[in-house]
C-alpha cells in the first residue's frame, strides 16, 4: 500500500508550509515520516542540510528536541495519569536535562506563553477543556526550543470559537520563536490562514504547490480547483450549484493508472490514463503535476 | 397552524447526573414549516443534538427528564411525553433522523435494500389506516430502487444488495438519506450529516439535499456546528448557546446582519479565504458548564458588550427586524 508515493517538497526557514488534502491522501503519514515516527520505505529526509533518514534511535531522540509535533486529539495525546507539569517537562527530561528547578521554571514559562497560569501545573488533563488541553500540548512541543514544528490537524477537534484562539496563539508563537512549520489540515480555510505556501495532496502524492495567495487566486491542478470550489462559503447568496465532481478518492492499495485523479477529472485526456504526470515548474516556488501544463 | 410541521414550545430538559442536574435545554421555542430547512447551529454542549434527539424521543429517560410545560407538537399533536411504543409509530411514519456516523443508523448485518424495505414497511403501517392496499414484493423492490435513485446512486441494483461496510463514506451517507426518505417523512432531523465527510463529498451531499427539497415534501431540521454548511443549505437559522436559542432569522439576514454578540463572534472567528490578511477575532473564554450555567444572560462572561443587567437579568426575545429575533439586552426597547 503506497501511502506516500514519491513526495518531494522543502520548507524554508521561518516559514509555514501548509499541507491540505482529504482523508486518505497521506498527509498524516507525511507528518509522521518527516519526524521519523514512521520510517520511510525509500527516499530521503534532510533536516538543516543533513540526511536524517537513516539515523539510529539514539540520534533520532537527540533530534527530537529540535523537531516537535502537535497532534489533533488533545485528549489522547496527553497521558491522563501525569500531571501537567510532568507532561510539559517530559521532552526536557528525555533530552537529558537534570536540573529539576530549571526544568520547572521552563515549564512555568511555557505554560505562561500559551496563556495558562502556573496553577495548572499540578492538575491532570481531564480537569481541562479541549482548548486548554491543546495549549498544554503546544507548551510541551515548545519546551525544548525546537526549530521545527509539525502540526497535524491541531484545531480540528476544537469548537470554532476556541479554534480561533488557538490559531492566533500558534501564529504568534511561530513568529516570536522564529519557527519553521508544516501545518496539516483537511480544512482549507484554516490551512490558508496559517501558511505562507501550500502543498495539495491527493492519493498519496503532492499534486500542486504554490504560495498561498497564488494558489487561491489561480489554482492550476483540476483537483485543487475542485477542492476550492467545494469549500462552503459563509455567504448564502453564493450557494454552490451541484458540482460536476463525482466519485471519491481512490484507495491507496490500488490507485488508477497514470494520473491518479484522471477518473474524476473534467479535463482528462488520453495521456492522463496511461502516464503519470511529471512536476512542471510554473514559477520560482510553484509547480504542478498535471499533463495540461506539460510543454 | 396547519402549515407548521413541528412546533417546539418551552422545551426544558435536564440530565440528572451524579454531580447534579445538567441543564441541557433551558426553554427552547422553535417552529418548522412545510418545505422548510431550518438550520440549528451552535458549538459543542449548546444542546442542539439533545434537541434533535428530543424530537424523536431518543434521549433515554432517565437520566434525561423533560420538565413541566415542555411541548413538542408534530402536526398539531403533542409528542413530548409519549412512551416508546407510541413514539415508534410516530417515528416510522412522520419523522426520520440521520446522523453524523452512518453506522449509527445502518445495521451492519442487513443489506441496504433490506433496510430501506423496513422504512417502506413502516410507512405502509401508517398508510394502512388511509386504506392503501399493501404493496407486492415487486412493488417494494421498485420503491427501494427509486429511493436509491433519488439520492443519485448510479447503480441502485448493485448497491441494494450490498452491506454497509462495503460502501464508502459518501455512499453510506446517501444510503442513509435514502432510508430516511423512503419512509416519506414530513420531517427529517439531520444531525451533522456531512461533518464526517470529505469536503468534496460534503458538497455533493448538500447539493443533493437541496435538490431533494424540491422533489419531496419533507422539511428538514439541519443540526450542525458548521456555519459554512448552514449557509449552503438552510432557509432559516436558529443559533443556540447554553441550552437556549439566542437568535433566529432567515439565512440571508443572519449572515449579512448578525445581531447577537455570540453570532457575531462566531462568524468573525472563521478564517476566510477572501480575507487572509486580517487576524481572525477570537471570543474569549469557553462554552459554559451545563451543570452551572451563568446567571442572567449565559453569554455575558464572554461578551464585550455586557452590562450590569446582563449579569442578573435573562434577556427575552425581541424582534428588531421582521422575521429576525434575538435574546439580548442590547436590543431591548
Amino acid at each position: 500500500m503506497h501511502a506516500l508515493d514519491g513526495v518531494t517538497f522543502d520548507v524554508s526557514q521561518n516559514e509555514t508550509l501548509g499541507v491540505v488534502g482529504e482523508s486518505g491522501c497521506g498527509k498524516t503519514t507525511l507528518a509522521r515520516s518527516v519526524l521519523l515516527l514512521t520510517r520511510p520505505t525509500s527516499g530521503t529526509i534532510e533536516f538543516e542540510g543533513t540526511d536524517i533518514t537513516g539515523l539510529q534511535k539514539r540520534e533520532v531522540r537527540r533530534l527530537r528536541s529540535k523537531m516537535q509535533i502537535i497532534f489533533q486529539d488533545p485528549i489522547s495525546s496527553l497521558d491522563p495519569r501525569m500531571r501537567v507539569r510532568d507532561i510539559v517537562a517530559e521532552p526536557l527530561v528525555a533530552a537529558g536535562e537534570r536540573d529539576h528547578a530549571a526544568i520547572m521554571e521552563r515549564v512555568r514559562l511555557m505554560l505562561e506563553k500559551v496563556g495558562l497560569s502556573s496553577e495548572t501545573m499540578n492538575r491532570f488533563p481531564h480537569q481541562f477543556s479541549g482548548g486548554q488541553r491543546q495549549r498544554i500540548g503546544i507548551a510541551r512541543a515548545l519546551v525544548c526550543n525546537p526549530e521545527f514544528l509539525v502540526l497535524d490537524e491541531p484545531t480540528s477537534a476544537l469548537d470554532a470559537s476556541i479554534q480561533a484562539q488557538v490559531l492566533n496563539l500558534l501564529r504568534r508563537l511561530e513568529r516570536d520563536l522564529r519557527l519553521t512549520s508544516i501545518f496539516i489540515s483537511h480544512n482549507i480555510n484554516v490551512v490558508c490562514y496559517m501558511s505562507g505556501s501550500i502543498a495539495v495532496m491527493y492519493a498519496g502524492e503532492i499534486v500542486e504547490t504554490a504560495p498561498t495567495r497564488d494558489l487561491l487566486s489561480k489554482p492550476l491542478h483540476p483537483y485543487t480547483q475542485t477542492l476550492l470550489a467545494s469549500v462552503p462559503r459563509t455567504d448564502p447568496s453564493q450557494r454552490r450549484p451541484e458540482g460536476k465532481i463525482v466519485g471519491e478518492q481512490p484507495s491507496p492499495v490500488s490507485p488508477p493508472p497514470g494520473c491518479r485523479f484522471h477518473p474524476r477529472c473534467p479535463h482528462a485526456f488520453e495521456k492522463c490514463g496511461s502516464a503519470e504526470p511529471d512536476h512542471v515548474t510554473i514559477a520560482a516556488n510553484r509547480w504542478v503535476a498535471c499533463h495540461l501544463f506539460a510543454s | 397552524m396547519s402549515t407548521e410541521v413541528l412546533s417546539i414550545e418551552n422545551l426544558r430538559l435536564n440530565f440528572n447526573t451524579e454531580q447534579g442536574a445538567l441543564y441541557a435545554l433551558r426553554g427552547v421555542d422553535l417552529t418548522i414549516g412545510r418545505d422548510e430547512v431550518v438550520g440549528l447551529v451552535g458549538e459543542s454542549g449548546c444542546g442542539k443534538t439533545v434537541l434533535g434527539l428530543s424530537v424523536l424521543g431518543l434521549n433515554p429517560m432517565p437520566p434525561a427528564q423533560l420538565l413541566e410545560g415542555s411541548r413538542i407538537l408534530f402536526r398539531g399533536r403533542d409528542i413530548a411525553g409519549l412512551n416508546q411504543s407510541e413514539l415508534t409509530l410516530v417515528r416510522g411514519t412522520g419523522i426520520s433522523m440521520i446522523f453524523q456516523e452512518p453506522m449509527t443508523s445502518l445495521n451492519p448485518v442487513f443489506t441496504i435494500g433490506e433496510q430501506i424495505a423496513e422504512s417502506i414497511r413502516l410507512r405502509l403501517q401508517r398508510e394502512r389506516s388511509e386504506e392503501k392496499s399493501r404493496l407486492t414484493s415487486t412493488e417494494v423492490e421498485a420503491e427501494i430502487l427509486d429511493a436509491l435513485r433519488l439520492v443519485r446512486i448510479a447503480d441502485p441494483e448493485r448497491v441494494a444488495h450490498r452491506y454497509p461496510h462495503e460502501l464508502s463514506g459518501g455512499m453510506k451517507q446517501r444510503a442513509m438519506i435514502a432510508m430516511a426518505l423512503a419512509a416519506k417523512p414530513s420531517l427529517l432531523v439531520a444531525d451533522e450529516p456531512t461533518t464526517a465527510l470529505d469536503v468534496t463529498i460534503q458538497s455533493q451531499i448538500l447539493a443533493l439535499m437541496r435538490d431533494l427539497m424540491r422533489e419531496v415534501q419533507t422539511s428538514i431540521l439541519f443540526i450542525t456546528h458548521d456555519l459554512g454548511v448552514i449557509a449552503e443549505i438552510a432557509d432559516r437559522v436558529a443559533v443556540m448557546y447554553a441550552g437556549k436559542i439566542v437568535e433566529e432569522a432567515s439565512v440571508h439576514d443572519l449572515f449579512s446582519e448578525p445581531l447577537h454578540p455570540y453570532t457575531q463572534g462566531l462568524l468573525a472567528s472563521l478564517p476566510r479565504l477572501s480575507e487572509l490578511d486580517k487576524e481572525i477575532e477570537q471570543l474569549p473564554g469557553s462554552v459554559p458548564d451545563a451543570l452551572d450555567p451563568p446567571k442572567g444572560c449565559s453569554f455575558h462572561p464572554r461578551c464585550k458588550h455586557a452590562t450590569d443587567q446582563c449579569v442578573t437579568i435573562t434577556p427575552r426575545f425581541v424582534t428588531p427586524r421582521t422575521g429576525h429575533k434575538v435574546a439580548c439586552h442590547l436590543y431591548q426597547e
